[in-house]
């Protein structure tokens, strides 16, 4: 269901309104970009590298500071704490993963919003966490460390952590890089199961034929939202042009 | 039969020093996990320098050298934190810029003053041997604190260390939590060189 049929009946999960990052001591890397999310939607952020596909994640999450606003639920986000909803699991380089961590322990971090400070993971929060893994299937691989699994299965477990945290909104940055044919689609097909349960997700990816083929909506960006709809509108070839800098087979217009 | 292992241990300096050695055995691995984890192995080198200027002003205040050389050495981590603050310096640049001046201050405070007469180089490597009841006593409950800090923040300092993103979403405080550290490595520079001497 694209974002425009779901306006008439639900609140969206994520609204961004005129939303700018700026480096210092002046690189603009995100410039006014607007758009809602509502429950249940997949959605493809597609653009080249330095597009600032991370950084309007990292907005969102509120791991960079921004202008403009960022509404998480129908709530204005001014702290961090109003941000629990939404959980970022960055690109693999951006994490040591051969960090002495095994895949449960990863996965019981999620539930860390719902511990005091010092509190310890209860029965339940342990149950939550194995729920979650088994819904990513790799119930089997709770005591694993995290080095020691593919590309792909890494992706499951911090699916998994994001679950156990209950997040409404699943912001993946270049979650299929480096995952080969098969696991792409297997992690495809869950992205899909995730979403008709209710759950939203943004997933920045450079692959545009994946695009069109398995997302209903893709966000088209570099620096400023170029395109936003059904990928053959938002990934026409004006539009790819805009966002690439080169025309490379953009559906036709 | 065994008495060429146990006689050392008749006197006074030498139990000191085993007992000093388990301290430092003990809390040295636990505190350097984290330290090696967080890609901070130069900080704890930098601040066993750096902590001479702590340790050479609570010497000339007439105040306890422990709690000088404890000061010292979260003065560094604020310094370092401060600089990484600017993005203008490398986080190594930054440690090296602190150690330098901290250093710098207690090469000052040495030279410029009658009195200090004893040799502080002991203060700042550490000499085993000479350690004191009272220096047990001090590092003992320092070790204590610093082991429960360790066991009691554990998970959070682990997921902190694996992604700081991730751990500030969850509302983590990432922020106190890196004090934290820097003050456990402060601890362990103070317990593993620094006498008492209070």
């Amino acid at each position: 269901m694209s974002g425009a049929e779901h306006r008439e009946c639900e609140h969206p999960v994520l609204r961004l309104t005129g939303v700018s990052v700026t480096y210092p001591p002046a690189s603009t890397v995100l410039d006014d970009v607007s758009f809602e999310v509502f429950p249940g939607e997949l959605i493809a952020v597609v653009g080249p590298n330095g597009a600032g596909k991370s950084t309007l994640f990292k907005a969102i999450s509120g791991l960079v500071g921004h202008e403009g606003t960022v509404e998480l639920g129908g709530v204005h986000c001014h702290h961090q704490r109003d941000r629990l909803g939404a959980a970022y699991i960055p690109q693999r380089s951006d994490l040591d993963h051969d960090f002495p961590i095994t895949v449960g322990q990863l996965v019981l971090a999620g539930r860390r919003r719902f511990l005091r400070l010092c509190q310890r993971p209860g029965a339940r929060h342990h149950h939550a966490a194995g729920e979650a893994l088994e819904r990513v299937g790799l119930a089997h691989l709770a005591r694993r460390p995290l080095a020691t699994l593919s590309g792909g299965q890494a992706q499951r477990a911090f699916l998994a952590r994001a679950l156990a945290q209950e997040a409404h909104l699943i912001l993946l940055d270049e979650a299929l890089s480096g995952v080969d044919q098969p696991r792409t689609e297997g992690l495809l097909d869950l992205f899909t199961e995730l979403a008709r349960s209710g759950t939203s997700l943004l997933i920045a990816t450079h692959d545009l034929s994946l695009a069109r083929r398995r997302f209903g909506r893709c966000l088209a960006i570099n620096r400023s939202l170029i395109g936003d709809g059904a990928p053959h509108t938002a990934l026409d070839t004006d539009r790819i042009e805009a966002t690439f800098g080169t025309p490379i087979g953009g559906s036709p217009r | 039969m065994i008495d060429w292992f146990t006689d050392p241990y008749q006197t006074d300096f030498m139990r000191n020093a085993a007992i000093t050695a388990i301290l430092v055995g003990v809390l040295a691995p636990t505190v350097g996990v984290w330290v090696v984890l967080r890609r901070l192995a130069y900080l704890g080198d930098a601040m066993s320098h750096g902590t001479l200027a702590g340790v050479a002003g609570a010497y000339l205040a007439g105040i306890c050298i422990t709690v000088g050389a404890l000061a010292a050495g979260v003065v560094m981590g604020l310094l370092v934190a401060g600089f990484d603050r600017q993005r203008r310096l490398g986080h190594d640049s930054s440690i090296g810029v602190a150690e330098t001046l901290m250093f710098s201050i207690g090469v000052i405070l040495i030279s410029r003053s009658d009195r200090i007469g004893v040799d502080l180089t002991h203060y700042l490597f550490g000499q085993i041997v000479t350690t004191s009841t009272d220096d047990i006593i001090i590092n003992t409950a320092l070790t204590t604190v610093a082991l429960a800090i360790v066991a009691v923040a554990f998970n959070d300092l682990r997921n902190v260390t694996f992604d700081p993103g991730h751990a500030r979403q969850v509302g983590i405080p990432v922020g106190p939590l890196r004090l934290v550290l820097v003050a456990l490595i402060s601890i362990t520079v103070v317990v593993s060189s620094v006498p008492s001497d209070c």
